[in-house]
């Protein structure tokens, strides 16, 4: 989503959550009552309706995962913990490598497919969901307000900073007078925006991200609740120092050294006390794993691993995706596809040891049933650059029968020639 | 949305009396790339790179805005380099790279119109071409503005004495892309 539009929503977020606060206090045990909708005619009715602009842009983003089986289980997990807001939550499942979920008042979730690639059971999914149905469930988008009246200037600040795609749209170009205004310059800047979305939001995280007693009340409401799901205790403090390992493992130093840890516009820092304060909750994390849990759970997202991981790539930080494969390798299981993401890791990071790690890696996925085409095109790639001409032949040669019609056949046939060719002097 | 245009205009304004982005027109006729590379274009595009965060051998043109037509013409990448310059340290964007493979520059190029924003981005068809007599890649590509419309593209790529030379078009699929892709393939033709 656009910057614009996700400030637009969280306008909405805090401005309605406020206006619902007396409604929210009167629930029992300070929980918001299922069901609560603003008075029609209302201001809050306005902002909610904003909310549902919002998610309905959602609908038809590009990101939006096409799998409606992995919502629909998303959707159980959400209904499993939280019964008596099943029928109010909706569960969009968007393909965006980052660990994050969100809950809007107007009961739209966002789960995006970092946090479904880094759980590693259900548990943890459950738990982090959990924890988003407990902000909704206190109304926490209170605090979130407080902070962006503080911080409004700011705001506009980074508003005028993002907006220069609208800038090129509105100044027009060769045939400016045809330029259809609305949607073009909404598209522009979406198109312009998006990867500085994640950049915008990141500065976002730091003015609207819920406070530290608002994340420990979630914490703690989300572990109640998984836990009365019949989920287990140790899966939040499991995932969270999970989750610290991979940051601890990054390429860049700014991310290793922050104190709050987790993708960096997450709107819900981990930090060592929330998960100290977790492990006193559910006993320390690193119990015997739950090696049942943890294969059906790899069962229900299998089929997105590869892309995920081809997206999470995207995010260029090799030391954190590095992090990932050995976890998602612990089972066993899937080998074939993560050790050619490992492959692909250590060839894109091109330091030192690398590419002898990627030629192995890509070695290595070619053993198992499940390596994709590439991993053979790859290992090729990399044996010739080790000067392993006959490996490099047979590993081409083994390329074009896994995809004998690939786009890229001519590109292999012709490197099977020079590799054939008797060698220049 | 009003109150966006306002901003947006103010910043327009802003920028255009700074005068160190400005929109330039591109007229038909003959253009060099990068060192003495000769092309020509069969009409008129404008230049609106310093309004974009491309790196300096990186030229931008359109002809309706960027959201209906983009070229992207990349006259000679060093390593290191990449189609646009990355917002920080933590944030690199795709770079060229020293003896990439041509599936690598084939990866760079599509990873390049992601990191544009582009989402769900494919490569198709793929075909051997010609970049002022040396081996080119001419790479067709499918991709998803972030609101979920289809963008068609198509490039051109060479690796020319280390160097990276890149000619990438990207509009929508529906109209947009047939309109000018003539006129694209005339320039793919002339730097042939
Ligand atoms: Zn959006
Ligand atoms: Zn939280």
């Amino acid at each position: 989503m656009t910057a614009g539009r996700r400030l637009a929503s969280l306008w909405a977020v805090a401005v309605f959550a406020s206006a619902a606060t007396p409604a929210a206090a009167a629930a029992p045990a300070g929980l918001r009552p299922p069901g609560l909708k603003p008075e029609p005619s209302s201001a809050e009715a306005g902002m909610w309706g904003e909310s549902d602009r919002e998610e309905a842009h959602v609908r038809t983003s590009a990101e939006l995962d096409q799998d409606p089986a992995l919502t629909a289980y998303v959707r159980g997990v959400v209904c499993k913990i939280a019964a008596e807001y099943c029928g109010e939550l909706r569960v969009y499942v968007l393909d965006r490598p980052f660990l994050n979920a969100t809950t809007a008042p107007n009961g739209y979730v966002e789960v995006w497919s970092g946090l479904m690639l880094r759980a590693q059971t259900e548990d943890e999914l459950a738990y982090v969901l959990g924890h988003e149905v407990s902000h909704f469930a206190r109304n926490h988008s209170i605090e979130r307000y407080r902070t962006l009246k503080t911080t409004s200037n700011v705001v506009l600040a980074l508003q005028v900073g993002v907006t220069l795609g609208a800038v090129v749209a509105m100044s027009g170009a060769a045939n400016s007078g045809t330029v259809n205004a609305g949607d073009t310059i909404d598209s522009i800047s979406r198109a312009a925006q998006s990867m500085n979305d994640l950049i915008y939001l990141a500065g976002m995280a730091r003015f609207y991200g819920f406070s530290r007693e608002n994340e420990t009340e979630a914490d703690r409401l989300g572990y109640e609740r998984a836990v009365a799901a019949g989920y287990s205790p140790s899966a939040g403090a499991d995932l969270w120092t999970y989750v610290v390992a991979e940051t601890n493992a990054s390429e860049f130093p700014t991310v290793r050294k922050a104190e709050a840890r987790g993708s960096v516009f997450n709107t819900h820092p981990i930090t060592a006390d929330r998960i100290a304060a977790l492990s006193n909750l559910g006993g320390p994390p690193g119990g015997a794993p739950n090696l049942t849990a943890r294969r059906s759970y790899r069962a229900t997202i299998r089929s997105h691993l590869g892309p995920w991981l081809k997206d999470d790539l995207r995010r260029r930080d090799f030391g954190e995706t590095l992090r990932l494969l050995d976890r998602l390798e612990e089972e066993g299981e899937d080998l074939g596809i993560l050790e050619f993401y490992r492959g692909e890791t250590h060839r894109l990071r091109r330091q030192d040891g690398d590419a002898a790690a990627a030629l192995s890696a890509y070695r290595a996925a070619t053993t198992h049933e499940d390596a994709p085409p590439a991993a053979w095109r790859e290992l090729a790639e990399a044996l010739r650059k080790q000067g392993d001409r006959p490996g490099a032949v047979q590993a081409l040669q083994a390329y074009l029968v896994h995809a004998p019609n690939a786009p890229d056949r001519w590109l292999a046939e012709a490197s099977l020639k020079s590799l054939t060719a008797p060698e220049s002097p | 949305m009003s109150r966006q245009i306002r901003l947006t205009a103010t910043v327009l304004t802003l920028m255009l009396l700074t005068s160190c982005a400005s929109i330039t027109s591109v007229p038909a006729g003959p253009l060099t790339l990068g060192e003495g590379h000769p092309a020509t274009l069969d009409r008129e595009w404008s230049d609106i790179s310093t309004l974009t965060a491309r790196t300096p051998q990186v030229r931008v043109l359109t002809i309706d805005g960027l959201a209906l037509n983009r070229l992207y013409v990349a006259q000679g990448l060093k390593p290191g380099e990449g189609l646009t310059r990355p917002m920080a340290k933590d944030k690199p964007v795709p770079a060229y790279r020293k003896d990439m493979s041509p599936n690598e520059v084939i990866e760079f190029v599509s990873d390049s119109v992601a990191a544009q924003g582009y989402q769900r981005v494919e490569t198709g068809e793929l075909k051997p071409a010609r970049l002022w007599g040396k081996d080119a890649v001419r790479i067709e590509l499918t991709a998803k503005t972030e609101t979920g419309l289809e963008v068609s593209g198509v490039a051109e790529a060479a690796d020319i004495g280390g160097r990276l030379y890149l000619i990438l078009y990207l509009a929508p699929s529906e109209h947009y892309f047939n309109t000018y892709l003539p006129s694209v393939e005339a320039l793919f033709h002339s730097a042939a």
